[in-house]
């Protein structure tokens, strides 16, 4: 309280007492305030009385209630903890029990009684570890994950079924920390076998959501600058916001419709080619996209650039969802047929048929996995980019293979596959590859093989190098391919769609090595005077306004020039030439060879074209030095659209057709199936080949049908195939012999790549088993 | 001049003096009353008269008693007493807020909050536990009375602050007729009078009257010639020339409470916001307390739309057969984002799992939520047809009230999940709370009744607190609609905001209270009582009074001396 001045003059006692009065309330104030602040133990009762101070206390004070939580948390977790760790200090004890039951077991050190008493006493080592597992502690079974309330482990038929799950149960032990309070399950008893996953590249669809792109890192969204120019309107530019997108097809419905107001329109689509990404069109001119100062959205969505007339994006790698359809898996290109095939399914103690033929997205498989009572953990793996298959039972050995199809595979979920590492099979024991063995075979034709697997990292590795063994080329016998079954090639025809639509009909009833097969091809189409020179070379035509001219001499040593230029057609340089000098120096088209030929009887020299761009291209540029005028100089075939390679490296023919941007497709039949180009190639790019898959000779190793082992096969002879048993094919499952006499039979190898728990209960039933049965392996 | 003249001007001069130890004597008695206005006996030399060449005095008279007043300085204390008045309205509100907030004491909102997140926090801890589980239902109906009853007691302050208008109404209405009755009496009493300030009770009266008038409301006087004054308001007039107005209270319905304002009953002018008491209390009510009740709402609001939009999108130990949504739609066909809902849903989707529960198998479908402006927008019928759509084992329905009501199929149940388009909390389905803000807010029954639709879950097990990992931290999410400031953050703000204006105007109130104690000291010394100046002034007109009295007795003796001759 203030007190004015005392103003010189008068001073009335009133006043004075007023002033007085005044003072000793703010006096008895500051004292009653003290005495407050004295009992509360509070500076401040408001916080208007010092806001500064106040708020900074409200915050102090919050933050320490918060603290005082974190605290109780901590406790919490400490209790839990403590009772886990306690819980599993016995495990120990029992592991060490059955190391000595296991010494004591060994070889002729017991008698089969003996084993037997000490596989009792495994047994009931192996009832006391579920009993310790079954622990429960305040209500909560300490290892059963999030499934706390029901009995984790169950021990049936030599059996031990984990019904818990990996979840942790976090609390907050700072403000944004999080930590487990429990142990569960899966990772204290190791009661899941590894997953079984792989990445299976999931394609990008309209209902991809945008927090799933980029491995699940999503896109943080804003606006983006679009430029639409077709040089005659002016350039529209618009800044699309796309901050409210959920998926890819609300960035398609932003993007399209911030230019619905035309005159230049624009089409967002997914990649048809990649199908893991955007496409950009415009309805005329180019496109440009841009960022925002500050942004990355454009960059980020990998359609940033231009301007060009079309944008294709960038892969966007989207993460596997249980939305995901499965034609959409392995990069649009599905899992195969699910009609009549499926998986094969064994977890150690069920086999079974898992008929996906009702399935159309991944939920829908995992589902019928569920279904399938096979006590398997399913879902999408920690990295979102496979299905992840794992098998509750301790004691029993997880396989999944095909029946009959691709389905296991395309869901990346077969337990072995070509990716499979070498070091990973056997339960992890691997390959030995210190060069100690390799793999000894011995033909059907009696010959003896040693392949050198010491560089070899996976499965795949080890099947190219059996089937390196025999080559492959252009010039190879085709009833030398495909375990000497060869190719039936007077069975059917090879049936070709163009990518412009033509269709192709190619008798190969003639042809006896690949390169008639690559011919045949590369000849199917029609050479003949019609043809555009634009055409010519997979698209890349003739130079003939190039500057370039035909420069040829002539057998009597003159030389001529013939400009080519507006010329459209083969007959167009036919013509030309033959104008030159008719009747003398005469141009022709073989038709049968797809090339030029030029014939001069104008002398007995010889005859040459100058080597240029246009000869060239014209395949014409050589030399003819018989001397004969009726021996024309016969150019170089020359390529249409379609054309035939073959990848001796791959075992396997590489078709390419520029004939448009449809799809283009081998019809499958005996033939194609044979040649292993059965198939079609839908990315609409020209530059974009089908490649044949690999095409056998006569050793020959393959996965089985199951997909669960390697197979091999031998044709070179009627003999016996034999793998000598050692480290490294006993490893690879594929020791033995095939004694039949039919060059196609396969020696069938074994799966070296079950899944099965590693836990304490596995360690226990193996040791009780082998115990039992007296089995010192 | 013989001796009866003298004996006549002596005579006279005893009259005054004994008017000057009357007028002393007042002054004296008065000392301590409070607004008492020293007297002043005015006296001056009677007129003289000529006798020949002589020109001879006739004694003293008296002119008239009058106020010591300084009329400007009472100009500036009434102005001064407005400001000040309105100013301690509104700093005595603001504390009143701050009491009832009590936001350093056990009885805080925050610590309400704390609280609450605090036993979801031991849910985080041990999902399992059912006791935790029910306490954190418990507490959360525990926040919401805080909440409610906190909104209750401000409604109530801002009642009393109505209450008080209409008596500060009655009071100044009082002063009015007061001061209308003094002028009267005045005019009477100074009728004639020889000063223009002869009542000084009377004035004394009317000066208290119109100070007290001048704290309520601003006030500026102006006194007529026959001692009356005229009264006005800024704007217009409370007394003028024998006419007054009194002033009139009305009513009228604000955020729930019947609130008062105050004109002036004959020509109607608003004089609530003018100044004084008045414009202290109703700026108090309804910009104070009012404006923090705006907050508290928005706050409320949030704190309610952004808890349920995490916890629809959880799942409680068990699914759901039957829900009703606790919202309703203004129209079922209209775009959801302008359907008279209180959180407006935005583009986004969720997830809707319908489990079987003899299989145990679940099936999840995305249900989209169109709503980007872009062709044909979702509304409820939209959804009520996606909805029953997605799995043939759930109905979807619009209740007769315009409400979402989902039915699953005899063994089946369903859960919801991964909202992003908030339209399940907007909706009022697997929400936590209800409500719309402080007023409403509470525990939903359907979790209240069952502690297993409290959804703490995000698709495992009875121990899968992960939802309720969210729930615990969520007031610590940025808010869209608050700037992206934190729920915690805003009512930081909040009250620090509140504490800031509430020191702001505690700290005018004191320079406000020091400037008129200032003027009320000036005053005191210019109008109080010095009793060592009136004792003076009485020993003065003692002596006098003595000297005149003895001169009486000489002029008696001489008159002896004259008749004995």
């Amino acid at each position: 309280m203030g007190l004015g001045p005392i103003l010189p003059g008068r001073l009335p006692a009133s006043l004075i007492t007023s002033r007085l009065v005044k003072n000793l309330q703010a006096d008895a104030l500051s004292l009653a305030r003290l005495q407050d602040q004295i009992s509360s133990g509070k500076k401040y009762f408001l916080p208007g009385e010092a806001p500064s101070s106040s708020i900074r206390a409200l915050v102090l004070q919050k933050s320490l209630e918060r603290r005082n939580q974190i605290q109780t948390n901590i406790k919490t977790d400490r209790t839990f903890l403590t009772n886990s760790e306690a819980t599993l200090t016995p495990v120990s004890d029992l592991l060490n029990q059955a190391r000595s039951a296991l010494q004591a077991g060994l070889g002729d050190a017991a008698t089969d009684g003996e084993k037997v008493a000490l596989a009792n006493e495994v047994l009931s080592m192996l009832q006391g570890a579920v009993s310790i597992a079954n622990t429960n502690f305040q209500g909560r079974f300490l290892f059963a994950g999030s499934q706390s309330q029901q009995v984790p482990f169950e021990l049936e038929n030599g059996i031990v079924r984990y019904l818990g799950d990996g979840a942790a149960i976090n609390s907050y032990i700072d403000i944004n920390t999080l930590s487990a309070n429990n142990i569960d399950g899966a990772t204290a008893f190791n009661a899941l076998s590894t997953a079984v996953s792989t990445d299976i590249d999931p394609a990008v669809t309209s209902t991809t959501r945008i927090a799933d792109l980029l491995a699940g890192r999503g896109v943080p969204l804003g606006s983006i600058e679009i430029t639409l120019d077709d040089g005659v309107n002016p350039a529209q530019s618009v800044l699309v916001d796309l901050s409210s997108a959920e998926t890819i097809g609300d960035i398609e419905t932003r993007l399209e419709h911030a230019f619905s107001g035309g005159p230049l329109t624009l089409n967002v689509d997914v990649d048809p080619g990649s199908r893991m990404g955007l496409r950009l069109t415009p309805s005329a001119g180019t496109i440009t996209v841009a960022d925002i100062t500050g942004s990355d959205v454009a960059r980020d969505l990998g359609i940033l650039g231009g301007p060009s007339s079309s944008i294709v994006g960038s892969d966007l790698d989207p993460s596997l969802t249980i939305y995901t359809p499965l034609s959409a898996l392995n990069a649009g290109t599905g899992i195969g047929s699910t009609t009549g095939t499926g998986l094969l399914i064994d977890n150690g103690v069920t086999a079974k048929t898992v008929d996906l033929s009702s399935a159309n997205t991944v939920q829908d498989v995992l589902n019928l996995l569920r279904q399938a009572d096979l006590d398997l953990v399913v879902g999408i793996n920690s990295e979102r980019n496979g299905i992840s298959v794992s098998s509750r039972l301790s004691g029993g050995r997880l396989t999944i293979g095909e029946n009959g199809g691709t389905n296991a595979a395309g869901l990346g979920i077969r337990t072995m596959s070509a990716e499979t590492l070498l070091a990973d099979l056997n339960l992890g024991t691997g390959v030995i590859q210190d060069g100690s063995a390799n793999l000894q075979i011995t033909r059907r034709d009696g010959t003896a093989l040693t392949i050198d697997i010491q560089n070899a990292l996976k499965i795949q590795d080890i099947i190219d190098a059996i089937n390196d063994v025999d080559d492959v080329t252009t010039s190879t016998l085709l009833s030398e391919l495909n375990l000497g079954i060869g190719v039936p090639v007077t069975s059917a025809d090879l049936q070709i769609t163009q990518r412009n639509g033509s269709a192709l009909t190619i008798d190969l009833d003639s042809a006896t090595t690949m390169q008639d097969i690559l011919d045949a091809i590369n000849y199917a189409e029609t050479f003949d005077g019609t043809v555009s020179l634009d055409e010519l070379n997979n698209g890349t035509g003739v130079p003939v306004n190039g500057g370039s001219q035909l420069e040829i001499t002539r057998r009597d040593g003159s030389s001529v020039s013939v400009d080519l230029s507006g010329s459209t057609t083969l007959q167009d340089v036919v013509d030309l030439v033959n104008a030159v000098d008719p009747g003398n120096l005469v141009a022709a088209i073989d038709s049968t060879n797809h090339r030029l030929t030029l014939a001069d009887n104008s002398g007995v020299g010889d005859l040459t074209v100058a080597a240029n761009a246009v000869s060239t291209a014209l395949g014409l540029d050589g030399s003819e030095t018989s001397g004969v005028a009726a021996n024309p100089l016969a150019g170089d075939f020359v390529l249409l659209h379609l054309s035939a390679e073959f990848d001796a490296d791959a075992h396997s023919i590489v078709i390419t057709d520029t004939s448009g941007t449809g799809t283009l497709t081998i019809a499958d039949n005996v033939v194609s199936q044979a040649l292993g180009i059965a198939g079609s190639e839908e990315s609409g790019d020209p530059t974009v080949s089908l490649s044949g898959t690999f095409i056998p000779a006569k050793l020959f190793a393959r996965f089985n049908e199951v997909g669960n082992g390697i197979e091999i096969a031998d044709a070179s002879g009627s003999g016996s195939l034999v793998i000598e048993s050692n480290a490294v094919s006993t490893a690879l499952g594929i020791d033995g012999s095939e004694t039949g006499t039919d060059p196609t039979a396969f020696l069938t190898g074994r799966d070296v790549h079950p899944q099965e728990t590693g836990g304490v209960f596995s360690i226990l039933l193996g040791l009780e088993r082998a115990l039992r049965s007296g089995d010192d392996q | 001049m013989g001796l009866n003249g003298a004996l006549a001007a002596v005579g006279r001069s005893l009259e005054v003096f004994t008017t000057g130890i009357h007028v002393a004597g007042q002054n004296i008695s008065n000392s301590a009353t409070p607004g008492y206005i020293r007297e002043k006996l005015n006296i001056s030399t009677n007129l003289p008269y000529s006798n020949g060449a002589l020109i001879l005095g006739t004694g003293v008279k008296a002119d008239g008693i009058r106020q010591q007043i300084d009329q400007y300085l009472e100009t500036r204390i009434h102005a001064s007493s407005s400001e000040y008045s309105a100013s301690n309205a509104l700093k005595s509100i603001y504390r009143q807020l701050e009491s009832e907030l009590d936001e350093l004491g056990d009885g805080a909102l925050s610590k309400g909050v704390n609280q609450f997140l605090g036993t979801i926090n031991d849910v985080v801890n041990q999902p399992e536990s059912i006791p935790f589980r029910q306490f954190a239902v418990a507490d959360g109906e525990t926040l919401a009375d805080q909440i409610q009853s906190l909104r209750g007691r401000i409604n109530e302050l801002r009642s009393a602050q109505s209450i008080k208008l209409e008596s500060l109404v009655e009071e100044a209405n009082r002063l009015v007729d007061t001061v209308y009755q003094l002028n009267f009496d005045i005019v009477r009493s100074e009728y004639g009078g020889l000063i223009d300030s002869d009542a000084g009770a009377l004035r004394s009266q009317r000066y208290d009257a119109l100070q007290r008038l001048s704290e309520i409301m601003p006030i500026q006087y102006e006194e007529r010639s026959d001692g009356s004054v005229d009264v006005r308001t800024p704007t217009d007039y409370l007394i003028l020339a024998g006419h007054f107005q009194y002033l009139e209270a009305t009513t009228e319905l604000d955020r729930g409470v019947r609130v008062t304002y105050v004109n002036l009953e004959q020509t109607g002018s608003d004089v609530s916001h003018l100044g004084g008491e008045i414009k202290g209390v109703i700026e108090g009510r309804d910009n104070v307390l009012g404006g923090f009740v705006d907050d508290l709402d928005e706050y409320i609001a949030n704190f309610i739309y952004e808890f349920n939009r995490i916890h629809s999108s959880g799942q409680g130990l068990k699914g759901f057969t039957s829900l009703t949504g606790a919202s309703v739609v203004s129209d079922a066909t209209a775009v959801l984002n302008d359907a008279g809902l209180r959180f407006s849903p935005t583009h986004g989707s969720f997830e809707l799992s319908v489990k079987n529960r003899l299989t145990g198998i679940a099936e999840s479908s995305i249900i989209n939520i169109d709503l980007d402006g872009i062709g044909s927008d979702l509304t409820l019928e939209g959804l009520r047809d996606a909805l029953n759509a997605a799995n043939p084992h759930v109905t979807a329905v619009i209740t007769n009230d315009n409400r979402l009501k989902i039915t699953a199929d005899d063994d089946y149940e369903y859960t919801f999940n991964n909202d992003t388009s908030g339209v399940l909390a907007s909706l009022g389905i697997n929400t936590f709370f209800v409500g719309e803000d402080s007023t409403d807010i509470a525990v939903n029954s359907i979790v209240r009744d069952d502690h297993a639709y409290f959804a703490t879950a995000r698709g495992g097990g009875p121990s899968d607190g992960s939802n309720a990992q969210l729930l615990a931290k969520f007031s610590d999410n940025p808010v869209a609609v608050m700037q992206n400031a934190s729920l915690i953050e805003y009512y930081d703000v909040l009250i620090s905001t509140l504490a800031q204006s509430s020191a702001t105007t505690t700290s005018l109130t004191d320079g406000l209270s020091a400037y008129q104690d200032s003027l009320q000291s000036q005053r005191s010394q210019f109008s109080g009582v010095s009793l060592d100046e009136e004792a003076i002034k009485m020993m003065e007109f003692q002596r006098a009074y003595q000297a005149s009295a003895r001169m009486i007795g000489i002029i008696d003796e001489l008159f002896d001396v004259l008749l004995n001759i």
